[in-house]
């Protein structure tokens, strides 16, 4: 009965999401009732009343606004021009230079932001004018900076690998550090994809004659270096446990804020007061959705129709790989059709326990499916980033023109997540080796 | 009585914005005093007494001062594939009774915070920790922001079932 009662609920949840809830809304009802089913209406009430407070009174998840604070300081300073000019002089004479410097720019300046979206309207704006008027192809141009996006929440400071590490009781500082290798690999073989793209058809990324002097590539890194800096500092201090994330998240915004003062040449540029409401406003939606996934996930679990997934599994002598498989192509499927913290909550609750009792590593899934996300993130018919590059173009692109420029990056993505699979490793060898 | 909820609902947006703003200096207040309190150790070897369970409180103020204010700006997650598909009628159906139910879960959630914070209240409940202070305001505070929701939600039923846009609210400041 409890296990009927379970699987109505997902099939509720989506049906919920679907008909226009918020997803915050559709799994707070879905697991409210869930449990009032299961265990009765003051157990139902008793969840509600503690799971509110408990989630949000906590040192630790005080990391989220800290990381969106530094972002939004970062976007709001206009830092990610910096970080472009500094990419652009230093590989803007390479074969495809342009693109490639936006890649680049993109893993720098998006590990600052955090923000997948926030990196690709940045970048829109800054990269895709100058590479349309130096004649790229609109479909590479574009692609390029959607895909990049992506960088931004592998590598730290990420507030998604946060949002995994809360919603799966994970620890937050080993999943900050397990996303660097695969976001600095990524971030190769997503250069390394427009390389041979622009080897193979010349035309679609003319070579730039213009190449900077040492002097100027030195002085690029006048504003991007410091931000460079930063990043560095949160990573090290963070390996080396100097910080915990939550101190690295303030230090870094309180640098990022000390920079952008710098650049904006005082604070009244800066905007300060939308920029604290845009933070509180964001880390809001993200908590609001936590919380909600927090009931729903007590409703499955006392459901026990997650412990009878896995043990079916197990069981059956199921492939774990044919599992991954399968969990893959949920998410890439309905990664097309919500962001980042939406798909975690509704998946989670569901797909992490399976997966562990599978026998993966709980470190490892994380940094999977967060590339998974991402990657769905560009994935036609929806493909979130890549509204985001077409709306941030003053209609210099169409929509058709981003999908159909973004086949080698996608193949780059699915070379990525076999390189995890293979080489699980990529994922836990600094995490496991931290202090 | 459309312009009269359109005005009503403006005039909500202003009264959540202050409560955004006070969320918002919570953010900055809570940048500051855990910076302070890493400087404050490795360089003076003398942290900041309680920067961990102030922040923690802060944490609380920060989400549930803005997740009103959120939904104002209909700010909170949603996907709009099928329904954009739906005729105009069935989706301010459907957007209405959403919006009805997730009315009835925040009551139902503002009912349940009060007990709690009510429980905590009564018997004067304190943080005992680097320093001691009273916990019970923090839980009210969740209380409020759940209340304010609720009453976001009420008004986004009544401004659904008789089709009222608020331009105003999709800005987002």
């Amino acid at each position: 009965m409890n296990l009927y009662l379970g699987i109505a609920g997902i099939f509720a949840l989506f049906g919920m999401i679907a008909f226009g809830a918020n997803v915050m809304v559709a799994l707070g009802i879905v697991g409210f009732f869930g449990l009032i089913g299961l265990v009765g209406f003051g157990a139902g009430l008793s969840v509600l009343s503690t799971v509110f407070f408990e989630t949000t009174h906590s040192f630790h998840f005080t990391v989220i606004p800290l990381f969106l604070l530094m972002g939004f300081f970062a976007l709001r300073a206009g830092l990610g021009s910096d970080v472009y000019e500094a990419a652009h002089s230093w590989l803007g004479g390479v074969r495809g230079g342009l693109a490639i410097s936006t890649t680049v720019a993109a893993a720098g300046f998006g590990a600052a932001s955090g923000s997948s979206v926030g990196t690709a309207t940045v970048f829109t704006k800054i990269a895709l004018p100058e590479m349309l008027d130096r004649g790229y192809d609109k479909g590479l141009a574009s692609a390029s900076i959607a895909i990049a996006g992506t960088l931004a929440v592998m590598i730290p400071p990420s507030a998604v690998m946060v949002i995994y590490g809360i919603l799966t009781d994970s620890s937050i500082g080993k999943l900050l550090m397990a996303g660097i290798l695969p976001g600095i690999v990524f971030g190769i073989l997503l250069c390394l994809a427009i390389y041979i793209t622009a080897r193979r058809r010349p035309e679609m990324a003319p070579r730039s004659e213009n190449k900077a002097t040492w002097g100027q590539r030195i002085y690029s890194l006048r504003l991007a270096g410091p931000l460079a800096l930063i990043v560095f500092s949160i990573i090290a201090g963070i390996y080396l446990g100097v910080f915990t994330p939550t101190e690295a998240g303030a230090m870094g915004a309180l640098f990022t804020l000390i920079l952008a003062i710098i650049r904006q040449r005082g604070i009244r540029g800066l905007e300060l007061r939308q920029i604290l409401l845009d933070t509180v406003r964001t880390s809001a939606m993200i908590f609001a959705v936590i919380i909600c996934a927090l009931v729903f996930s007590r409703f499955l679990a006392l459901s026990g129709l997650t412990f009878e997934i896995g043990n079916a599994l197990s069981t059956m002598d199921v492939n774990p790989w044919f599992v991954v498989f399968i969990v893959t192509m949920i998410y890439l499927v309905l990664g097309t059709m919500m962001d980042a913290p939406a798909l975690l909550a509704i998946s989670l609750p569901v797909t992490y326990p399976v997966m562990i009792k599978l026998g993966f590593d709980p470190i490892w899934f994380g940094v999977y499916v967060v590339l998974l996300v991402e990657i769905a993130a560009v994935t036609p018919p929806v493909g979130i980033n890549c509204f985001v590059v077409q709306a941030s173009s003053d209609g210099r692109i169409e929509l058709e023109d981003v999908f159909k420029g973004l086949t080698p990056f996608l193949i780059a993505g699915a070379i990525m997540l076999l390189l995890l699979c293979f080489f699980p490793q990529l994922a836990l060898y600094i995490p496991n080796s931290m202090r | 009585m459309e312009q009269g909820v359109l005005a009503f609902s403006r005039a909500y947006g202003h009264f959540l914005r202050v409560f955004g703003i006070i969320a918002g200096l919570s953010c900055l207040l809570t940048m500051f005093l855990v910076a302070i309190n890493v400087i404050g150790r490795y360089l003076f070897n003398s942290p900041f007494n309680g920067a961990f369970v102030y922040t923690q409180s802060l944490l609380t103020v920060m989400i549930f001062f803005s997740i009103a204010l959120t939904q104002y700006y209909r700010g909170h997650i949603k996907v709009v594939f099928v329904t954009r598909m739906m005729s105009p009628k069935w989706r301010r159906f459907t957007q209405t009774l959403m919006s009805a139910l997730a009315t009835i879960l925040f009551v139902l959630a503002s009912y349940a915070t009060f007990l709690f914070a009510w429980e905590s209240f009564e018997v004067r409940e304190e943080v005992f920790d680097a320093v001691t202070y009273p916990i019970y305001p923090v839980k009210f505070v969740v209380f409020i922001g759940l209340v304010l929701l609720a009453l976001q939600f009420a008004l986004d039923t009544v401004m659904d079932a008789l089709g009222i846009e608020d331009n105003g609210s999709k800005g987002g400041h």
